[in-house]
């Protein structure tokens, strides 16, 4: 069976390999130019340019729409045409045109051809010389970009308005103007075999943990990707191994919180192209943290993550709790409920699992619809997700009012913590059939196998129930309760000393 | 783990689709019980009332949710299978957890109630909570009588039987209490009765004295003082209103709070009860009337009137308890058990004349205050 | 799978699994008792427990904790009779958890379905290893212990001093006699002394913590169970249930239910380590694969307990408190002794 599969899978996939050879520059314009139509023909937007200058011929290679040509005319062309390369040789040559260029702009010599060819890909721009072997590279780039805007997924009241967005380097300059220190160290590593996507690794050098450091390292070198389009392609190889559904990896959208899990010694992982760092390791509590938390005082704090606990639960445990109570255990119910309930179910044709299934499926269709569809007929679905089928399917009775009220709250609860939304939705699933078939009994079991499991994790030898379990008492003082920063302030928490 | 999660819940589908007992006990398929009226038939036979919730006729048109309430009068050679045929009334099984009362019919009590008790211990779906009451009809009549069709007469009288520590005429006893009591040494219990009666033509319901059990089996009647005597030999009394007759005419004391310490003692073979009641009361009516202040001998008159009705009612409850109809209802030989086992093992057997022999000393201590004056500073 | 786990998560699973011993005793194993020395008898479980545990300390004081891997033949015996024990009492705990779920939550429904699935996640559990059991029992005791607080608060205005007994009404024989069969139905010895070498920290003072704070609850459980039930709790099969079902707090009533939770929670424990156990040891006696001696236990288990459901006479063979005693006995102290007759005999060997 399994070889049936793998002979299937072969027959529509193809492996995933790096086939760059090195190629030299060569030392005449002509012959790089020609290497490179050869590699990129047809590419409308790829320009090329000759000149001659004092009889050396020079050759430049842009892309179109990726460069600030305004920048290439005024600080390149016009200081390198108007050089003076007399009696100078192909190197010389070389050297000089670089060395005129205004230091505003970066510069980088290349020997090999297919590098050169990556880089003027990413906006810089290409310069050949006859008679040099090597090739220069000016970062000129400029391509359309959205700007750093508040994050979507997540908002706070007194926080930081700025997120991470698609630009890379951008996206680095944020991190950079938080911590104004010479430990922050910000590795490059290139991900995706055709990709070629750029991955920073960012760390704090004076409290990362190096064996972490270079696992991280190891496994993003491993990683055999095509393309890399997110930072979510990564997730699944620096996380764990062990089939959960939690990985050990926490993404965010915010530098600032990226900048405070770097001052706790962890590791981020800016990915190219994507609002959306990635900081490991990452323990179960911090999904309940956000820095309002931080910013306000600590009572509200308190308060705050309570609430949040409360709607995680609320979120997974209420629809398989409702099931259940209907189908097994009618004498939980309060008297003065138990008329309502009764009636209200004794008038929909479905058992009440079904009738819960089926208004979960309802409840994530209207939210994929939600979140596909042009935002102008947003307000559509609104109407016909609150209406049609709220107030309608009860008035019909397709549906009892109490499980309505029941999955609304479940959806409202379910979104307070956006990142645990995947996991949350799934286990709802398998509550809201479970309670049905074995009540309580079969509730508490997925529960304790649940809580199994994510004991089972632990990234980078960091529990992901660590601080509650293990027990380390010292960490209580930032998990429900915070403590005021003047107590706070005084020691930094240390991740990696949360082991077991 | 997506993987194994699908398979997990396709696996969960497919056992839930094809388990018999899938949606069986679903909401939907059950009619929820409020109360249970046994009484038993001639031919030995059970006839269980059944107070449930009417799901078909239910209307909803001023948008509350308004119970509608069914009587299913079912037969059986036991309780059990009675409730179990009240099935084929609509083909829904009735979910006996939410049950809030369980009526005993008066040729039922007579008979002995432990047997048709037996199914209510034993399920596992009964809760020991559940509050027992005697009417002095049959309970299927009781209920007939006290039905309308807007309220639901067993949680009524649960409220009024919770009342019990608000009323001082009012007693109660759990499913629970009622076995123990009935398993322990003694082996006699009591439980409340309920009746009917009509007010603007609206049926009601009332608690309307004690029924006292001697061995599973009924033997007297406990009127309202009587019943206030019991509360307050059992220390079950806590609040409510007493009625006594001073040299001036009638008056009314409020109990605010009240403990009664019991003990035993020994003098040679026989038992010697103890009974201190201690009461704080405020006036809630004194003879003359006119709301005028009460003088510090008034009250002191006042005082000992009402320790004097307390003393002689419990004292005579005692008389007609122990001696007369022999039933330890309060539980008084438990107090040998505790505190003299060894003169507990040797009178085990006949325990009822050792109680009718034994001394019953009553002891009453009540504090009276008028409002704003407090006597007990 | 060879990680060890510290004396604080050890001693939070052995708390809960003994939890589910005292939250699933029946009547019937106190019948001889009366109400105040059903409390009474902790006390003597306590020093009865202690008392079978010494030849095990003495072991493991004179040769070290780790002379319990099993090597050489008498370390595949002592690995062969352990797996046995916990093999008999993960049966006798699916059953009395099957009787439990047949009788007090799906009453005349078959409940074989829910046996298998629990075998199912135990297995998974058992898979994951003794650290994930620990780290979740260190999770878990807290809303347990939180949820027996909640009905035992619920519960006060339900006591009832008159039912209290006096103490040795009976003698005290049938005292000693109750609290000799509860030391047979606690497994938790026998996992402790197989798993001394698993335990990080100071396993010798956990030990007498444990058994100070598992004897406290169980005392206070048959106080509540006895004061408020009286002579109620001789008629019912869970008397802890029972009264748990009798607790309420405002409008919440059935608090049954938390109680139902929390014993799903500590089965669940209780049957992945004794499974997981099963598999440590056989793995490292016989050279077999845990994966394999789990597969191979889970199928054993739902084979033997599908055998038993339904089946009052079955199971009531199963759970014979002689038997256990005699199993505990044996794993337990004999053994520890055996061991150091065996070690003292090879030490004057080698001397000669």
């Amino acid at each position: 069976m399994k070889n049936w599969y793998k002979e299937k899978v072969d027959e529509i996939t193809v492996p995933n390999k790096d086939t760059e050879e090195k190629v030299p520059v060569k030392d005449t314009v002509s012959e790089n130019i020609k290497y490179l139509k050869s590699k990129l023909t047809p590419s409308f937007d790829v320009k090329y340019r000759k000149c001659e200058v004092d009889g050396i011929e020079f050759g430049f290679v842009m892309l179109d729409g990726m460069c600030d040509n305004e920048l290439i005319n005024e600080q390149i062309m016009i200081p390198i045409l108007h050089g003076n390369y007399n009696g100078l040789d192909g190197e010389k040559v070389l050297e000089t045109a670089s060395n005129i260029i205004s230091g505003s702009i970066d510069k980088s010599v290349q020997n090999e051809l297919n590098t050169s060819i990556r880089e003027m890909l990413s906006g810089n721009l290409l310069m050949f010389v006859d008679g040099s072997s090597r090739a220069v590279l000016f970062g000129v780039q400029k391509f359309p970009k959205r700007s750093v805007t508040e994050p979507d997924s997540e908002t706070q009241e007194r926080g930081s308005k700025e997120g991470f967005s698609e630009s890379f380097m951008d996206n680095v300059a944020l991190l950079r103007r938080r911590i104004r220190t010479p430990v922050l160290k910000t590795e490059i590593i290139e991900v995706g075999a055709t990709s070629k996507t750029r991955i920073c690794i960012a760390y704090l050098s004076d409290r990362v943990n190096e064996e972490t450091l270079i696992s991280v390292k190891k496994r993003l070198k491993e990683s055999n990707l095509d393309v890399c389009l997110g930072s979510g392609y990564l997730e699944p190889f620096l996380g764990s191994r062990r089939a959960s559904l939690f990985s050990g990896v926490g993404s965010t959208e915010r530098p600032d919180v990226l900048t405070a899990k770097l001052s706790e010694g962890k590791i981020g992982i800016i990915t190219d192209g994507t609002p959306y760092a990635l900081f490991i390791p990452h323990i179960f509590t911090e999904y309940f943290h956000s820095l309002d938390d931080y910013l306000k005082k600590p009572y509200y704090a308190f308060a705050i993550r309570t609430l949040k606990i409360a709607a995680f639960f609320i979120g997974i445990f209420l629809p398989g709790l409702y099931v259940a109570v209907c189908t097994f255990h009618q004498e939980v119910i309060p008297e003065t409920m138990i008329f309502d309930i009764c009636l209200q179910e004794s008038f929909v044709p479905l058992p009440v699992m079904i009738e819960a299934l089926i208004m979960h499926m309802v409840f994530e269709i209207v939210k994929e619809a939600g979140l596909r569809m042009p935002r102008s007929i947003g307000n559509a679905v609104s109407i016909v997700g609150a209406l049609v089928i709220g107030d309608a399917a009860v008035s019909a009775g397709l549906v009892a009012a109490p499980m309505l009220i029941v999955i609304g709250l479940t959806a409202i609860s379910s979104f307070v913590i956006p990142s645990l939304y995947d996991a949350s939705s799934l286990l709802r699933v398998v509550l809201i059939i479970v309670g049905g078939i074995s009540g309580f009994y079969g509730i508490m079991l997925v529960f304790a196998a649940v809580v199994l499991n994510m004991a089972s994790i632990s990234p980078y030898g960091v529990p992901f129930t660590s601080p509650l379990s293990p027990t380390k008492a010292g960490a209580w003082r930032d998990l429900i309760f915070r403590a005021d920063w003047r107590q706070l302030g005084k020691k930094r928490l240390q991740t990696d000393r949360l082991d077991k | 783990m997506r993987k194994a999660a699908i398979i997990l819940i396709a696996f969960l589908c497919t056992v839930a689709l094809l388990n018999r007992n899938a949606f069986k006990d679903d909401i939907s398929n059950r009619t929820v019980v409020q109360g249970i009226g046994i009484d038993i038939n001639d031919d030995e036979t059970y006839t269980v009332t059944l107070e449930t919730i009417n799901t078909e006729n239910y209307s909803n048109s001023d948008g509350s949710a308004k119970p509608v309430m069914n009587l299913r009068i079912v037969d059986g050679k036991t309780v059990s299978s009675a409730i179990k045929s009240a099935f084929s009334f609509d083909g829904k099984t009735p979910v006996l957890s939410q049950n809030r009362v369980i009526i005993i019919g008066k040729d039922l009590a007579e008979k002995g109630i432990i047997e048709a008790l037996d199914f209510f211990i034993r399920d596992a779906e009964n809760y020991p909570t559940v509050q027992v009451a005697a009417v002095e009809e049959k309970a299927a009549d009781f209920f007939k009588n006290a039905s309308d069709e807007s309220s639901v007469v067993s949680r009524n009288i649960e409220k009024i039987l919770l009342t019990s520590d608000e009323d001082i005429a009012v007693t109660s006893i759990t499913l629970c209490e009622l076995a123990n009591r009935a398993e322990s040494k003694g082996q006699a219990f009591y439980m409340p009765i309920v009746s009917t009666f009509k007010e603007k033509d609206k049926p009601e319901v009332k608690s309307n004295g004690t029924a006292v059990f001697r061995n599973g089996k009924y033997v007297c009647n406990l009127d309202d003082e009587e019943t206030i005597a019991l509360n307050f030999l059992c220390n079950n009394a806590r609040k409510g209103a007493i009625d006594f007759y001073t040299d001036n005419g009638p008056a009314a004391i409020s109990v605010i709070k009240s403990s009664t310490a019991r003990s035993v003692d020994y003098s040679s073979d026989t038992p010697n009860f103890n009974v201190k009641i201690k009461i704080e009361a405020d006036i809630a009516e004194a003879s003359g009337g006119g709301g005028y202040n009460l003088s510090e001998g008034e009250v002191s008159t006042l005082n000992r009137n009402a320790e004097e009705k307390i003393e002689n009612s419990v004292k005579s409850l005692c008389q007609k308890l122990y001696s007369v109809e022999k039933a330890d209802a309060p539980g008084l030989s438990r107090l040998i058990y505790i505190y003299y086992p060894e003169k507990f093992r040797a009178a085990e057997k006949n325990l009822s004349e050792i109680m009718t022999e034994s001394h019953y000393a009553v002891e009453v201590e009540m504090c009276i205050r008028r409002i704003g004056q407090d006597y007990s500073s | 799978m060879n990680s060890k786990i510290s004396a604080f998560q050890f001693y939070s699973i052995m708390l809960l699994t003994r939890l589910l011993t005292t939250l699933t005793y029946t009547p019937k194993y106190t019948e001889e008792i009366t109400v105040s020395d059903m409390i009474l008898q902790t006390l003597f479980r306590f020093v009865f427990g202690i008392i079978i545990f010494i030849p095990v300390f003495m072991l493991n004081k004179k040769y070290g904790v780790d002379n319990q891997k099993g090597n050489g033949a008498f370390g595949k015996i002592k690995a062969v009779i352990f797996t046995a024990v916990f093999f008999y009492f993960s049966v006798s705990t699916l059953s009395r958890l099957e009787l439990f779920a047949g009788t007090v939550i799906f009453p005349e429904t078959d409940v074989k379905f829910l046996l298998l699935l629990v075998i199912l996640f135990c297995a998974y559990g058992a898979y994951l290893g003794l650290e994930s059991i620990g780290r979740s029992a260190v999770l878990f005791v807290t809303p347990v212990l939180l949820s027996l607080i909640v009905i035992g608060l619920a519960l006060v205005k339900r006591i009832d001093w008159l039912n209290l007994s006096p103490l040795f009404y009976n003698g005290v024989l049938p005292v000693a006699k109750t609290a000799l069969n509860a030391v047979g139905r606690t497994v938790e010895y026998a996992v402790i002394a197989v798993s001394l070498p698993f335990i990080t920290g100071n396993a010798k003072k956990g030990f007498f913590i444990w058994m100070g704070v598992q004897t406290f609850i169980t005392a206070v459980i048959f106080f509540f169970v006895g004061t408020v039930l009286g002579e109620f709790n001789k008629m019912q099969l869970f008397p802890v249930y029972t009264i748990a079902s009798m607790a309420q707090f405002s409008f919440f009533r059935g608090l049954g239910a938390i109680i139902t939770g929390a014993w799903i929670l500590c089965a669940f424990l209780k049957i992945s380590l004794l499974i997981f156990l099963q598999a440590k040891l056989i793995s490292e006696a016989f050279g077999v694969k845990k994966i394999t001696v789990i597969a191979v236990s889970g199928v054993l288990l739902a084979a033997v307990c599908l055998f038993i459901s339904g089946n009052v006479d079955r199971f009531n063979i199963v759970d014979t408190s002689f038997v256990k005693f005699i199993l505990i006995l044996v794993s337990v102290p004999i053994l520890a002794i055996a061991e150091l007759i065996k070690e003292r005999v090879a030490k004057c060997a080698k001397q000669q």
